[in-house]
């Protein structure tokens, strides 16, 4: 009876066992498909690290950008069932465009040089780049932008109803324009950056007091000052959200 | 002593401008010649009948008229011959016009109405318009002060909400809400600053009119990019 019971537990065990492998493998293939699914849409082109550069026409969703391989753009996205053209143009440029009315997240690695053009009409989820060096060029209606890392020479990023936030370092003769017509409009600098700045809210208010700055002219509404030499130029302007410059610790 | 030489000096003498051996001269042939003293007597009834007319002070205009003739030593006739040679707007330069209050008031009214509708005629300015819906959902502003780049920005604005109009009967409901809000957001703080502007034209106020312009204009490109 004992070596009955024996065996009968011993079989007993080899059953659960062999369910829980079925289990899991279940539940890889399941997430797997879910996977798929999340990510359904993957395409990579090969680029000129030197001369990489990438356009984005998104109607709604996201776009996310960071930098990745120095030859390559890879590019995945939650297709949702939308209609997306990924074509490589013949001077090397790489264009994205959604043709339907249906949200997409876009994600991007790119060589860290590249050049950014993107246009994400209704970024619920916002537009953001991380640590590229090439000229970066945002524009969102309806939706934020975040740049951190950047090295670039010419940013320009500009949000009707979102908030607009670059954190990156100041090129000489660099030009950063960042703008927001509703939304705050924040910039983070390294402390010994050198700009001509000029700064405009109409009705929320700067705060621009981390740098030690040369007024030439000064008002509630408008600013433009010197802060150390004035070879790059930042513009930062909003009508009714605030302006918020500080210096990166 | 002569009679035509008396009467000749007798208005100076009636008025007591003559010296004392040439009045001396006067009064002996005036008792001896009754003709000259009627002569005397009108001059001095003129005299006393002038004394009793009220006071009128020359216009300036006729002072500075007599004074540049003194200067200039011109006289009238010569003036007149050489001014024949010049032009008419020579001539209606030199000319010198004294006009009642009313006259003036009338030419005043004329000359501001002809300003005025030389004004509108030339678009030196573009005519103010209240807030007025349109067919894009949004609203046309337009401005009083004249700027060529904000005229170039309203017809940019026109033509893309022309075609966005044509468009945006097959847009998604979500995407034509987001269009309309955008552009009816931007269109209140454009006629906000259009009376502000209008009450206080300053630049700093041209200037945020332009960049809402801008604005509105961006948002117009986005969705005109669209496919």
């Amino acid at each position: 009876m004992f070596g009955k019971s024996l065996n009968s537990t011993h079989s007993s065990a080899r059953g659960r066992a062999l369910r829980l492998r079925l289990t899991v493998a279940a539940s890889l293939a399941l997430l797997g498909l879910v996977s798929a699914r999340a990510q359904d849409f993957s395409k990579s082109f090969r680029v000129l690290p030197s001369a990489s550069a990438v356009e984005v026409v998104n109607k709604m969703g996201s776009v996310t950008i960071v930098p990745g391989d120095a030859g390559a753009v890879f590019v995945t996205a939650v297709r949702n069932g939308a209609n997306i053209t990924a074509v490589q143009l013949p001077d090397g440029k790489v264009r994205l465009e959604v043709t339907s009315d249906t949200p997409v997240d876009f994600k991007l690695t790119v060589p860290a040089a590249s050049a950014l053009n993107v246009l994400c009409v209704m970024c619920d989820n916002g537009i953001v780049v991380k640590g590229i060096r090439g000229e970066i060029l945002l524009r969102t209606t309806k939706g934020s932008i975040q740049i951190t890392g950047a090295r670039s020479p010419r940013v320009e990023a500009s949000s009707t109803s979102g908030d607009v936030r670059f954190d990156g370092e100041i090129l000489p003769s660099g030009s950063y324009t960042l703008k927001s017509f509703s939304g705050r409009v924040a910039a983070f600098l390294p402390a010994g950056a050198s700009f001509r700045l000029n700064a405009t809210s109409f009705r929320g208010g700067m705060d621009l007091q981390d740098f030690p700055m040369n007024f030439e002219r000064q008002s509630d509404k408008f600013v433009r000052a010197l802060v150390g030499s004035d070879k790059a130029t930042v513009n930062l302007w909003t009508q009714e959200g605030g302006i918020l410059l500080r210096r990166k610790n | 002593m002569d009679c035509r030489s008396v009467i000749h000096s007798l208005s100076d003498y009636v008025d007591g401008h003559l010296a004392q051996p040439d009045a001396q001269w006067v009064e002996s042939h005036l008792r001896r010649c009754p003709p000259c003293q009627t002569v005397k007597a009108d001059l001095q009834e003129i005299r006393s009948a002038a004394r009793e007319l009220p006071l009128h002070a020359p216009p300036r205009a006729l002072w500075a008229r007599i004074q540049q003739e003194i200067e200039s030593g011109e006289h009238p006739p010569a003036r007149r011959a050489a001014a024949t040679q010049r032009g008419w707007w020579q001539r209606l330069g030199e000319k010198r016009f004294t006009f009642t209050l009313p006259q003036l008031a009338g030419a005043g009214a004329l000359a501001a109405s002809l300003l005025v509708f030389t004004a509108v005629r030339s678009n030196l300015f573009v005519p103010t318009q209240s807030l007025q819906p349109v067919k894009g959902g949004g609203a046309v502003s337009l401005v009083a002060p004249n700027s060529q780049a904000l005229q170039a920005m309203q017809s940019r604005i026109e033509e893309r909400l022309n075609r966005l109009n044509t468009r945006k009967a097959g847009w998604d409901p979500q995407m034509k809400q987001v269009f309309e809000e955008h552009l009816k957001r931007i269109d209140y703080s454009l006629a906000n600053t259009r009376q502000t502007l209008e009450a206080n034209p300053d630049p700093d106020q041209q200037q945020m009119l332009l960049d809402l312009y801008k604005e509105k204009l961006q948002v117009l490109d986005d969705f005109d990019k669209l496919r």
